[in-house]
């Protein structure tokens, strides 16, 4: 990836400064301040390119309240790529500062470790508080990690009983080699689909297990014959945080381990996955397999809408959606979960003001920033208010944290869902929690 | 220091609202120009008592304050050159009032444009000014600009719509001006403060109009092989009587970049297209848009398409509205100039430019409002590279320079900021210089708020010659200068007499009034010297194709009718005494007539003026360009200054394709209030009446009522179709109202309507009281002032929150105006007199710094006080 100052520069000499990211940046709309939009954040970057500013300060906020959720760039007339223009300024300050010891042995260590990764996680939901919850809440990484933080903070309702790989074998996944329980496949009735690799990402197997069988389910059910990948971490929170190192050797390891698999695509509910994935030709320039990856990976909305599912007659049900930033402004992918949810689904959908503005989850940001997080959703809580939908679609687990959080705060009754949850549900199929 | 100060201003705002952190500050530096300078604090208030507290404390501290909304000013305005302390308005961002019955919005100054917008698109309603950068500047900034839009050819700029402000003084000290009723006593303040440029005060509050929708939108675009033939199609489509909503258009540098990047659908070879857009009523929608396709095929326009749908429409937009990122293909950055000229001057003025840029090795492209002239060559570079840079600011300045060669003027809306100050000598003489120098000392007189703009340095005025009077005192010299006619007042001939009789009067302290047709005759002491405007009559330039006359301040509207009416125009200005008046006494006394709803007033129509002041001083404010935003609007300044500021020399005026139909029907009724609803409905539709006139029985006489009933007069001009169709619908909403049938009138519309507006039935010389008031309050203002004097002729116009009361002989008038006063003042509004003030009555502006304001203007302008003073 190219994270030279060339491509610093050249962003940077694009800004002329004419404001226009303030239109639709969620952060600077709520605390209407210059830091906080991408041309405050853009000229700080310049200052700090041009040495009038030195990285010396404690913290240069600017570059880390930004969500990376990239509306800025659609608004900006020179699509000035701010969010990559942070995620180069964080690289840069760890560069100089060093990185935070703990983020880097979780980044290294850990997320390559899946084993070790596993067993953290666990320990940490069963209450056993370690010193690593405090200072990942300092940093403000990956919540699924400390899902018992995230219990404390109320993010989570409840934990689930078992992660989505511990469930496979109950879903009725069979190892072909029996050597390698982490490789799984099943059938679907009728083999009609392309053969699929499922992907699961690290959230959706800590915390939204449900949301991952109710996938794997659907796709059986449209004829696809699915195998659950052998993969670690996408690589994408290193990444935001300007690890691009981390990064690249977590995408290079999933390399290694899907070699030879024999599938058609790659598949994921996850639309930051997805959207990472996707981006891996980038990230790993000089791997030809990068690219066939990338060019393989579906999100799973993205697939479903072109597969056969029956469709059902509406059910009066009223649904609004929720564009995650790395799957509507990302991917492009706007219009299928949309027609999923109407089409295969039934829903009445009630449009979202400001559907494509991000929820303030962005990762673990709602915990490195909380406050800021916190009125970012609250606009977002606002709308969807405005909508009077019964429930609430999206199609990210971060999304769905998030938004269920500020559901919740609002005493709500209202469920926040994954679009393939509500469709698995409308067509019958079973999903435990 | 720094940070005593912090401390200070943290005591007044929350602690998170005071920003020094060097980064921070940094950040508070620039807008979008090369222009930066760091401040010493930032502050982000919230509330107008914090923006007093802050202004307070810096003026004790002898800091510069800097007033700040989006910074997406493209002439350096926010940006702190002398440092101090920006006062960034993006936090006071409410909404404070969308008052739909009266047509007025209340805002916070850091309310986005766009959010207005939003919050009105709902129940039906716009705020008309809509700057190109409305999804992200503030309201605030808006004011401070003036800024227009591409919409602002039909509906004007932020200067039109903006009626009052509230502002916090240097000082801290907290000013009023105007209000959601019109026409409040006193000097036109807020026509000072919009494109003030925020170097007067720190603006806390607005009040602006906002209009229902429009209900048909169309929009079209035509493609041109010559800019030449371009611009003849503009001015074709206006010499056709259609003032498009808009009239946007692009060179071929600009179609290129655009097609490159968006595919719009524009042929890469043509030179130039045009975007056209009507609003209005359905009616005459299909006819407006043959005659404009007949204007533009006469051009030899090489394709002419119209949109169907909405999908089309925003396809034809699409180029335009891109038009500012697609450049970025050709170079990473650029810069947006702002000119404005006469629009006939603009092919030679584009050609001109675009030689400019080959000159100098540059790329630029035009993207512009064809409609009035103003032109934004967008001057394309690479900004790291220092040389092409410096190019760039080379053409910048010869660009500026173009404009004015041609009869332009510096900035049309983005403002002189700091970036042209430097100019300011090329549009303006010293006398005006100084004079507006002088404004500025009038509301800041410390110099801190957001020095070294706008205006050159003080010491860079030259000054200006002497002008040679004989000695001896004023009884002696002033029959040297100017004849007396028989009633023994002074004509002088020309403008160089006018300015000698001034400046006579003020050295030797004589007491003067100017007088036009002597229509208003206050009674005057013995020792008052009268300078009759009378041979200043002469009509001095019509620029049919820009739509502007030039006339003397003595000049009477039948004789500007006569000039205009050849090319189908007209004057939209029907003030009592139509016949009789002279311009420069209708602009002194801001006189308009009913007409006033739909062409605005002397304030709305008039782009410049030319002045004789007691020092001696010629002065000239304004431009003939429609798009003008250089300096302080000081022509604003004199309209409605009752001649107390100086002599009217010369004005200059819009004029209007006249229109093709002219109605009048009639509604009459037996109490005022039961027009009410009928009204409310009207008002809240998209029908636009010309005029709206609700007279008592007596004034209903004028057009030959004499049941003793009230009538509801209302006037429609326009496209036949259209004024057809709006006499259907107002027959259906009376019906609806149970109101009976309409009449039409068939006397001559002109006639009739001058009647009416003169309070025809009253004897000569009877003393006329204006009581204004908030829109939806007019009927019932009405009904409680006649009931002070039902002997009187009275006319409401329900949409202006205006009634001009005829007081019948009977009643003592001091008397009358205070039971008046109390009335109007219930409603939001005031009252003066508009013939006859009894002595020592006339209205003042509400005491404090309104009133004190005021009174130093006037000290400034006339320091002897020879020109009446009610102050
Ligand atoms: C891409 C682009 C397109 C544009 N298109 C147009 C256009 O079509 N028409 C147009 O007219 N302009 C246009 N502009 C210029 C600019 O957007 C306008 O001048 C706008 O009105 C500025 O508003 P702002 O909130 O950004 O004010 P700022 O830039 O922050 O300030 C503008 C001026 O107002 C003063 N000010 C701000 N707030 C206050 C306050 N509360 N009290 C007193 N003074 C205050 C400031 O001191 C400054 O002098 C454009 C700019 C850009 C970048
Ligand atoms: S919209 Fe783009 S060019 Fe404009 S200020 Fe923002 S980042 Fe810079
Ligand atoms: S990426 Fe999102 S949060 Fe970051 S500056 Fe752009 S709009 Fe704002």
């Amino acid at each position: 990836m190219i994270s030279d100052s060339q491509f610093i520069e050249a962003e940077l000499s694009r800004c002329n400064k004419c404001g226009y990211c303030m239109q639709s940046c969620p952060v600077y709309r709520v605390v209407r301040r210059e830091p906080s939009v991408a041309r405050g954040r853009n000229q700080t970057l310049r200052a700090v390119m041009e040495g009038d500013s030195d990285l010396t300060r404690p913290m240069l906020e600017p570059f880390f309240e930004c969500l990376l959720c990239g509306a800025c760039t659609v608004d900006c007339f020179g699509s000035v790529q701010t969010n990559e223009l942070m995620v180069r300024a964080r690289q840069a300050y760890y560069a100089e500062y060093g990185q935070p010891a703990v983020q880097r042995y979780i980044f290294r260590n850990l997320l390559p470790n899946p084993g070790r990764l596993t067993r953290l996680v666990r320990l940490t939901s069963l209450g056993k508080r370690t010193g690593l919850s405090s200072v990942a809440r300092r940093l403000g990484l990956l919540r699924w990690l400390s899902p018992t933080l995230d219990v404390a903070e109320g993010l989570v309702a409840t934990m689930p009983g078992a992660f989505l790989r511990d469930r496979l074998p109950r879903l009725g996944f069979i190892s072909p080699k029996h050597t390698d329980v982490r490789l799984l496949r099943l059938e679907p009735e009728q083999a009609t689909g392309p053969k699929v690799l499922y992907f699961i990402g690290c959230a959706t197997n800590f915390q939204l297990p449900q949301t991952g069988e109710a996938g794997i389910k659907l796709l059986q059910k449209a004829g696809c014959q699915v195998t659950v990948a052998p993969n670690n971490c996408c690589g994408l929170p290193p990444w935001s945080y300007g690890d691009i190192e981390a990064a690249q050797q977590l995408a290079r390891q999933n390399l290694d381990l899907l070699a030879g698999l024999d599938f058609d695509l790659l598949v994921t509910e996850c639309g930051s996955c997805s959207s990472f994935l996707k981006r891996w030709a980038e990230l790993l320039p000089n791997d030809p397999r990068a690219e066939t990856l990338a060019a393989r990976t579906r999100d799973i909305t993205e697939l479903l809408a072109e597969l056969s599912l029956p469709k059902l007659m509406g059910g009066g049900t009223t649904v609004t959606y929720h564009d995650p930033c790395h799957l509507g402004r990302e991917q492009g992918v706007t219009e299928q979960p949309r027609k999923l949810l109407v089409d295969v689904g039934g829903f009445e959908l009630i449009e979202l003001i400001e559907a494509n503005w991000c929820c303030g989850g962005a990762g673990s940001y709602n915990l490195s920033h909380p406050e800021m997080s916190q009125q970012v959703l609250a606009r977002k809580i606002d709308r969807i208010a405005a909508t009077g939908a019964e429930v609430v679609a999206t199609a990210c687990p971060a999304c769905i944290i998030q938004i269920s959080y500020g559901v919740r705060e609002r005493a709500w009754q209202r469920p926040v869902r994954h679009v393939i949850e509500l469709l698995a549900e409308r067509h019958g199929l079973s999903v435990g929690s | 220091m720094t940070s005593a100060l912090a401390d200070q201003l943290r005591e007044v705002i929350p602690a998170e609202g005071v920003l020094d952190d060097p980064v921070q500050l940094s950040l508070y530096g620039y807008d979008g120009t090369l222009y930066e300078s760091t401040p010493q604090l930032v502050v982000l208030p919230e509330t107008t008592e914090q923006v007093a507290a802050v202004a307070r404390i810096c003026h004790a501290a002898g800091v510069a304050v800097v007033p700040r909304g989006a910074a997406t000013s493209l002439s350096g305005g926010p940006v702190p050159v002398r440092g101090g302390v920006v006062v960034a308005f993006t936090r006071m961002d409410r909404i404070l009032q969308l008052d739909y019955e009266n047509q007025r919005a209340v805002v916070q100054p850091g309310v986005i444009n766009i959010d207005l917008q939003d919050a009105l698109a709902t129940p039906g309603y716009f705020y008309a000014p809509d700057p190109a950068s409305q999804n992200v500047c503030t309201l605030g900034g808006n004011v401070g600009e003036n800024a227009g839009g591409p919409h602002c050819l039909k509906y004007g700029v932020t200067a039109n719509h903006v009626l009052g402000v509230e502002m916090v003084l240097p000082d801290g000290r907290c000013l009023r001006t105007g209000g959601k009723s019109l026409d409040w006593p006193g000097y036109d303040l807020t026509g000072i403060i919009v494109g003030g440029e925020g170097t007067l005060g720190l603006v806390t509050e607005i009040t602006c109009r906002i209009m229902p929708m429009p209900e048909t939108v169309v929009t079209m675009l035509a493609i041109f092989d010559s800019l030449g033939t371009a611009s003849q199609a503009v001015s074709d489509i206006i010499a056709e009587g259609i003032i498009p909503a808009t009239l946007e258009m692009m060179d071929n540098a600009m179609i290129r970049a655009v097609e490159e990047s968006l595919q719009a659908g524009y042929p890469l070879d043509a030179a130039a297209v045009l975007l056209i857009e009507l609003d209005g009523l359905p009616a005459s929608m299909d006819r407006q848009v043959e005659q404009i396709k007949r204007a533009c095929q006469r051009s030899d326009v090489r394709d002419f398409r119209v949109a169907d749908d909405e999908q089309q429409r925003a396809l034809l937009w699409k180029g335009r509205k891109g038009a500012f990122g697609a450049v970025v293909n050709i170079a990473p950055s650029k810069i947006c100039t702002d000119i404005s000229v006469p629009r006939t001057a603009l092919p030679q003025v584009l050609a001109e430019v675009l030689a400019i840029g080959q000159k100098w090795g540059i790329s630029i492209a035009n993207v512009f409002h064809a409609g009035d002239g103003n032109l934004h060559p967008l001057v394309l570079y690479d900004p790291r590279d220092e040389d092409q840079a410096r190019r760039v600011r080379a053409i910048d300045e010869e660009i500026t320079r173009l404009a004015i060669a041609h009869g332009g003027v510096l900035t049309g809306e983005h403002g002189i900021g700091c970036g042209k100050r430097k100019y300011m000598p090329l549009m303006f003489g010293p006398a005006e210089l100084r004079l507006m120098w002088q404004v500025k000392e009038a509301f800041d007189p410390d110099l801190l708020c957001n020095p070294d703009k706008v205006l050159p340095d003080r010491d860079e005025i030259t000054e200006s010659e002497p002008l040679l009077l004989p000695e001896g005192s004023f009884t002696q010299v002033a029959p040297q200068v100017a004849a007396r006619n028989e009633q023994g007042w002074f004509e002088p001939v020309d403008e160089e007499a006018v300015q000698k009789m001034l400046a006579l009067a003020h050295r030797e302290r004589q007491p003067v009034v100017v007088r036009g047709a002597g229509t208003k005759l206050d009674p005057l002491a013995d020792d008052v010297a009268v300078i009759s405007t009378k041979c200043l009559n002469h009509i001095l330039a019509y620029d049919y194709e820009n739509l502007t006359i030039t006339v003397e301040g003595g000049v009477t509207l039948p004789q500007i009718e006569e000039a205009v009416a050849y090319h189908g125009q007209m004057l939209a200005l029907r003030p009592r005494f139509a016949q009789r008046a002279t311009v420069g006494g209708i602009l002194a006394a801001h006189e308009s007539g009913p007409h006033r709803l739909v062409y605005g007033g002397p304030r709305d129509l008039v782009t410049r003026i030319k002045a004789a002041l007691p020092g001696g001083e010629v002065v000239s404010f304004g431009s003939s360009c429609v798009k003008n935003v250089a300096g302080y609007a000081m022509e604003k300044l004199f309209i409605g200054s009752c001649g107390r500021l100086g002599a009217i020399l010369e004005v200059t005026l819009r004029t209007l394709p006249r229109p093709e139909a002219l109605r009048t029907v009639a509604l009459s009724m037996e109490d005022p209030m039961v027009a009410a609803p009928l009204l409310a409905e009207l008002f809240a539709s998209p029908l636009r009446p010309a005029a709206i006139e609700l007279l008592n029985p007596l004034a209903g006489e004028t057009v030959g009522r004499v049941n003793r009933q009230w009538t509801l007069l209302v006037g429609l001009e326009g496209f036949t179709e259209d004024v057809e169709e709006m006499v259907e619908r107002l027959g259906a909403m009376a019906t609806e109202h149970g109101l009976g049938d309409w009449r039409e009138l068939d006397r001559d519309y002109l006639a009739l309507w001058s009647d009416v507006t003169n309070l025809a039935v009253q004897p000569a010389g009877t003393a006329i009281l204006r009581a204004s008031c908030q829109l939806s309050a007019t009927t019932t203002l009405t009904a409680e002032l006649n009931a002070l004097d039902s002997a009187g002729a009275l006319r409401a116009s329900p949409g202006l929150g205006l009634v001009h009361c005829a007081v019948s002989g009977k009643l003592e008038l001091r008397n009358y105006q205070s039971q008046a006063q109390i009335l109007a003042e219930k409603y939001g509004g005031t009252t003066s007199w508009l013939a006859l003030p009894p002595p020592g009555l006339a209205t003042l502006p509400p005491p404090g710094t309104s009133r004190e304001i005021c009174r130093r203007l006037k000290h400034a302008l006339d320091p002897h006080s020879i020109l009446p003073d009610v102050l």
